[in-house]
């Protein structure tokens, strides 16, 4: 029996900003119930990776610059919200939540998809069970939050939208230790329950360990791939990311 | 007594009016804050709708309060197709651009009425509306009571529907952050259609509260766009329900100056109160503007 088609594929994918490339023949699988990371320095791309999947950022168009599927299905050139309401959500760098829109809006407006909707009431519960903070947040504006109860907040909204894939950028960025510890617990909680996980983190030391395989990307072209917990021992991650 | 009863009086004008103002201004400032289109030909809406009315009672004998719903939807249809096939071209692109664009449709908006309507002055003649309420000394006209309440009502609903619904948060979600509602779900060329729609439609029901007491021309939309700019900038940019506040303060000032000054200051009194809250409360009336 042939192997069922990844969640995610990025076949070759050449992207970037106008006449600037930024990504290289990217090849990346993501499969069905697995968290993948996405190492790599600043600069090497690995925002850019996430952009193309959203469709911010285009593939290149001559010559063609590979292909992005979902499910099997081409979702390369698709606009964002088309791209999202397959299925996809995103938590972004810096968690950009609604300034102005209290902690409970926020969340409902993750649940905009059709599918999302019935499910509001049951989703709200099971994120405040998740992140209780939230539910003592719920009429606050979110500008008022702190770093870590925002991106509480955007995986909050991210999981509202009953997505099949989970995107994350950086979710620890500017965290405490102890922060970064209970996000990265709470991503591996939520894969538990089934969700597939693409996740970028630097602090590789938290993120390899629950990590089923990762990728390292450099200058916009992946240079390794390999389970996340044995990447963590090669001697390249440990000098680079380490620093050992 | 007498100046008491005068002052009195004059205040109640100022607040009738007022009421009216802000219906007049809410969809300008709505549309201003999430798209940030400045609609040049936002009088123009308001000029429309009250043809609307005008049309509806004078030719099919439709009650001036019936047509009301009938002028919220024939220009939110207008708004919102102007807005998904014209307007969107302009975003992103300089407020330079947008300004141009739309005050090119209040030309051909106007030069469309004059052609259709000429530029006779018209004024409704409905016999219910003609008595006025009498309370103590005071005088309250009921077409003018019925404008100003309806208006207001119709500023409080839209900022329901803004704060409570999910079309509301699908709105805001889009003018505070575009790209991040995108990756929710909201197709933006249709979230800006609808609020332009929206805008529109408040608008034209504003017309229709004018065509209640004030004669009806082609040319009355002009006035509403300057008066509406200075409403919105009183009551703060970005704060929709300041409105509220700035048609309050311009209507009163308004409704002073006649009385006490001269009848043919209006126009200045509104450039003179922008001036004076851009120098000293940038943020408007009650500092709840966003400043960008």
């Amino acid at each position: 029996m042939p192997e069922p088609a990844p969640l995610l594929a990025l076949e070759a994918v050449d992207a970037g900003y106008g006449a600037l490339q930024v990504l290289w023949g990217v090849r990346l699988l993501v499969r069905h119930g697995e968290i993948v990371s996405l190492i790599g320095p600043n600069g090497a791309g690995k925002t850019t990776v996430i952009k193309a999947i959203l469709g911010l950022v285009p593939l290149r168009r001559r010559p063609a610059g590979g292909a992005i599927r979902f499910k099997g299905e081409r979702i390369d050139g698709l606009a964002p919200e088309q791209v999202v309401r397959r299925g996809i959500a995103v938590v972004p760098e810096g968690a950009r939540v609604f300034p102005e829109m209290t902690v409970l809006d926020n969340l409902r407006m993750g649940a905009l998809a059709p599918r999302a909707r019935g499910r509001e009431p049951q989703s709200l519960d099971d994120v405040f069970t998740l992140f209780p903070r939230l539910a003592e947040r719920r009429p606050q504006l979110a500008r008022t939050l702190s770093g870590g109860e925002r991106q509480m907040l955007a995986i909050g909204r991210a999981l509202m939208s009953c997505p099949e894939l989970l995107l994350l950028d950086e979710p620890s960025l500017g965290l405490q230790p102890s922060l970064v510890r209970s996000i990265i617990e709470a991503i591996s909680r939520i894969n538990e329950r089934g969700l597939t996980v693409l996740l970028i983190e630097q602090n590789v030391h938290f993120s390899l360990p629950i990590s089923r395989r990762a990728y390292v990307l450099e200058q916009g072209r992946v240079v390794l791939e390999d389970a996340g917990p044995a990447l963590l021992e090669s001697p390249h991650v440990r000098l680079s990311y380490l620093g050992v | 007594m007498t100046f008491l009863a005068d002052l009195v009086q004059t205040l109640i004008n100022g607040i009738l009016q007022g009421g009216v103002y802000a219906a007049a201004a809410v969809g300008l400032s709505l549309i201003f804050g999430v798209s940030g289109i400045l609609n040049a030909a936002h009088g123009e809406l308001v000029m429309l709708g009250a043809f609307a009315t005008y049309w509806l009672f004078t030719l099919y004998h439709v009650d001036p309060l019936l047509t009301l719903p009938v002028s919220f939807a024939l220009l939110f249809a207008l708004g919102f197709t102007l807005q998904y096939f014209v307007l969107h071209r302009t975003l992103g692109r300089p407020l330079l651009l947008s300004l141009l664009v739309t005050f090119g449709i209040s030309m051909i908006l106007v030069n469309a009425a004059l052609r259709l309507w000429s530029a006779d002055y018209r004024m409704l003649r409905i016999p219910y509306f003609e008595h006025s309420l009498l309370v103590g000394p005071f005088i309250l006209p009921l077409s003018r009571v019925v404008a100003c309440a309806v208006g207001i009502g119709m500023v409080a609903g839209l900022s329901w529907l803004l704060a409570s619904t999910r079309l509301g948060r699908m709105i805001r979600a889009t003018a505070q952050d575009l790209e991040m509602a995108r990756l929710v779900g909201v197709n933006p060329r249709s979230i800006y259609a609808v609020t332009f729609g929206l805008g529109a439609g408040v608008s034209g029901v504003a017309g229709s509260l004018v065509a209640l007491y004030a004669p009806v021309e082609p040319n009355m939309g002009l006035t509403f766009t300057l008066f509406a700019f200075a409403v919105v900038v009183l009551g703060g940019l970005g704060y929709t329900a300041g409105v509220v506040w700035g048609g309050l303060t311009l209507g009163i000032a308004q409704a002073l100056t006649e009385t006490y000054l001269e009848a043919g200051l209006s126009l200045l009194v509104a450039f003179f109160l922008l001036y004076l809250i851009l120098r000293f409360m940038p943020a408007g009336i009650m500092g709840k503007g966003r400043l960008e």
